[in-house]
């Protein structure tokens, strides 16, 4: 197959075979083109990120006026409730969000970039459907009783479902097509998710604590949940940012990627264990939420173009927005109840994920 | 399995994997009216006929085989003094074998021939339950479904709930067992006898009356409220306390006997006392030392009544025939202990 720089067919997009064309793909550009405007954009981004932040501790279902919101960092007072609220429910809320966001939109984009997949996503592909299994039976089956103990399963889960998933889309012809590991992921993960319902039918009081396993929530989680956490979303996250170079060297196809010198396995396996380290930690922290993974390394490259050290960053940025915003609307929807988070990223990455598959612009990694 | 559903967690699983997509599934028409009881003749003479929410159901004589299935039934039919061949597993509450305490206690004491105990199912067991030749099946709290009430109705004649599934009161629950087995007598003399029991239970505990609750179940990232008209909140209210005007006031409109409430809003739900429902002493702690926990008045005035335990949950949610007289004094202590705290708060 010679190489040519005419428009593929979508045949070829969604074949791995059009590796070696792939050079083009680097050179393809997102919205900010030069360095200084990338920079400046990621400056803008972190600026809306912050006021998402802050929207998200000043809103909640309960409605509480700024001056209280400031009131309660400048002049904390431990008997009024809406300080109480704003210190000991929506700040920590706010940053497992942050973390979370950041760690799922840096999976989906080290998962796309690995597989060379457009629908890759740690929700479609069964990986957080592996963690919380592997989290529920821990819990069930082991006694786990805090979340430092729940990483390891989760882990674990997140790292089988990767590999079966993988395994299992790349059978027959053809090898792993974006398609197939699509179908073959969410084969898996919604087999995963029955066994966690079914552990958690099984067991009345793991079914009434346990029962974000089966979706992601950020209500609830204190400052232990922070603090415990914390630690494994940073190296999740520095695993991912460091498989930045082996990602943009993989997308030219493996043998192109060790011609120019690429550890090819070296990059597979740091990308890999990003993937789990971020997806379970999440997981962790959060239980399941969908999406994120999906739909935030495309806007990332739509705006940035397809070098993964701009992609990631920018994935960094954009997940908790999209998380947090997400979040903020499932509270104030439902009031006075709320909507789990999990719901609302579905809501909106579903109809993404349609669009994804049937847009050819888009699968192009 | 079918006990989850009585204590709510199935719907709750469901309720928050669909979200809000899905509604109530509305078996019934609104419920502002008290369930009817069950229309029969007054006499004990068969034929029976009784209307309920799936159908009418005519008993052309005595039963001879009664099956139960759902919560309740099966102590309101021994209490009644008929023994069913068959009745449900019920995993929550029972023991290893899915029998209630106060069903294996009256059984054992009256030297009665312990019933067969169905698989532990969602779903009705139709082979089991037809396997136990039946000429009743009665379902008066339960959640069968229209397609199952046929299949059941093919076995033997099927008494389902009147309105709502797993909303029926406890009392017409009775009442309804009672028309079914032709002895509404004794379920109108039972009613009187329970009725007695709570009354005395209320006077001997002067400090209940017109103290307002809130009954609750806190589950780590969601909070429940039951409505005025579940069971266990209306049988609470028959000790003489009054449902907290803040329980209405946050409901949203669903049709449902519960609703979930924000963690941040929980100091919005006051009352005098607050009742707790956890299955464990662990996770009761872990929800009253939580911060959202510390925003309620009730906690941070010890005027809890945390009603911890399986079987005593089980006893209370909602009580039946047997189980009311089994788990009463233990309760009634606990909301004393809350409503005195409420008094010297």
């Amino acid at each position: 197959m010679a190489v040519t720089l005419e428009p593929r067919t979508d045949d070829d997009t969604l074949s791995p075979r059009a590796a070696p064309q792939r050079t083009r793909a680097v050179v393809g550009r997102g919205v900010l083109s030069s360095g200084w405007a990338k920079g400046g954009g990621v400056g803008v981004a972190v600026g809306v990120l912050v006021v998402v932040a802050f929207a998200s501790v000043a809103y909640g279902s309960k409605t509480i006026d700024l001056g209280t919101v400031v009131d309660a960092f400048v002049a904390y007072d431990g008997t009024n409730n809406d300080h109480l609220i704003i210190r000991s429910l929506r700040v920590p809320r706010t940053l497992v969000g942050l973390g979370v966001g950041a760690a799922l939109g840096l999976a989906g984009a080290v998962m796309q970039g690995v597989t060379r997949n457009p629908l890759a996503d740690p929700g479609i592909f069964g990986v957080e459907a592996g963690a919380a299994l592997a989290v529920v039976v821990g819990i069930y089956v082991f006694g786990v009783g805090s979340l430092t103990g729940y990483v390891w399963f989760a882990f674990a889960g997140a790292g089988v479902a990767s590999v079966v998933v993988y395994g299992l889309g790349s059978l027959g012809r053809g090898g792993a097509t974006p398609v197939k590991l699509a179908l073959a992921g969410a084969a898996m993960a919604a087999l995963l998710s029955s066994l966690t319902s079914a552990v958690l039918i099984i067991d009345i009081a793991t079914l009434d604590q346990f029962r974000f396993w089966a979706v992601g929530s950020l209500a609830g989680r204190d400052g232990q949940v922070v603090r415990q956490v914390a630690p494994f979303l940073t190296v999740g996250v520095l695993l991912a940012l460091a498989s930045g170079r082996g990602l943009n060297t993989l997308a030219l196809g493996d043998d192109v990627a060790r011609s120019l010198g690429q550890r090819v396995h070296l990059a597979r396996a740091t990308s890999g264990l990003a993937v789990i380290v971020c997806s379970g930690a999440a997981v962790a922290a959060a239980g399941p939420v969908g999406f994120i993974g999906l739909t935030i390394p495309h806007v990332a490259r739509a705006i940035s173009g397809p070098d993964y050290r701009w992609v990631l960053p920018w994935s960094i940025v954009l997940g908790p927005i999209l998380l947090l915003g997400a979040d903020i609307v499932g509270r104030v929807v439902a009031r006075p109840g709320e909507l789990q988070v999990g719901i609302v990223t579905a809501f909106i990455g579903a109809p993404f994920f349609i669009a994804l598959v049937r847009r050819r612009k888009l699968a192009e990694l | 399995m079918r006990s989850l559903h009585r204590t709510l967690l199935l719907p709750l699983l469901t309720l928050s994997l669909v979200a809000a997509a899905c509604g109530n599934d509305d078996d019934a028409s609104d419920t502002s009216s008290p369930a009817p009881v069950a229309e029969a003749t007054s006499t004990s003479a068969f034929p029976v006929t009784i209307e309920h929410a799936l159908g009418t159901t005519e008993i052309p004589e005595a039963p001879e085989r009664v099956v139960t299935w759902g919560w309740g039934s099966t102590d309101a039919a021994i209490a009644l003094g008929v023994v069913p061949v068959a009745m449900p597993h019920q995993a929550y509450g029972g023991d290893e074998e899915g029998v209630l305490p106060w069903v294996r206690e009256r059984i054992e004491a009256e030297g009665l021939e312990m019933p067969e105990v169905l698989p532990d199912s969602q779903e009705a067991p139709i082979e089991a339950i037809a396997a136990a030749r039946p000429d009743l099946i009665i379902a008066v709290y339960s959640g069968i479904t229209e397609a199952e009430y046929e299949l059941l109705s093919q076995i033997a004649p099927t008494v389902a709930y009147p309105e709502q599934a797993w909303s029926t009161p406890w009392r017409d629950t009775i009442e309804i067992v009672g028309e079914a087995l032709g002895r509404p007598d004794e379920a109108d003399a039972l009613l009187a006898d329970i009725d007695a029991e709570i009354a005395a239970k209320g006077e001997e505990h002067p400090e209940l009356a017109g103290k307002t609750v809130a009954m609750v179940w806190a589950t780590p990232d969601t909070f429940y409220v039951y409505k005025p008209d579940d069971a266990r909140v209306e049988f609470t209210l028959d000790l003489g306390l009054e449902s907290a005007p803040s329980v209405e006031e946050l409901a949203d409109g669903d049709e449902t006997f519960y609703y979930t409430l924000s963690l941040e809003r929980l100091g919005d739900l006051t009352s005098d006392v607050l009742v707790s429902y956890a299955d464990t002493e662990e996770s009761s702690q872990t929800f009253l030392s939580s911060p959202a926990a510390q925003t309620m008045p009730q906690v941070r005035a010890g005027t809890v009544a945390e009603v911890i335990g399986t079987e005593f949950i089980a006893a209370v949610s909602p009580p039946t025939a047997l189980s009311l007289t089994w788990g009463l004094d233990e309760y009634v202590e606990i909301l004393a202990a809350a409503a005195q705290a409420a008094d010297g708060a």
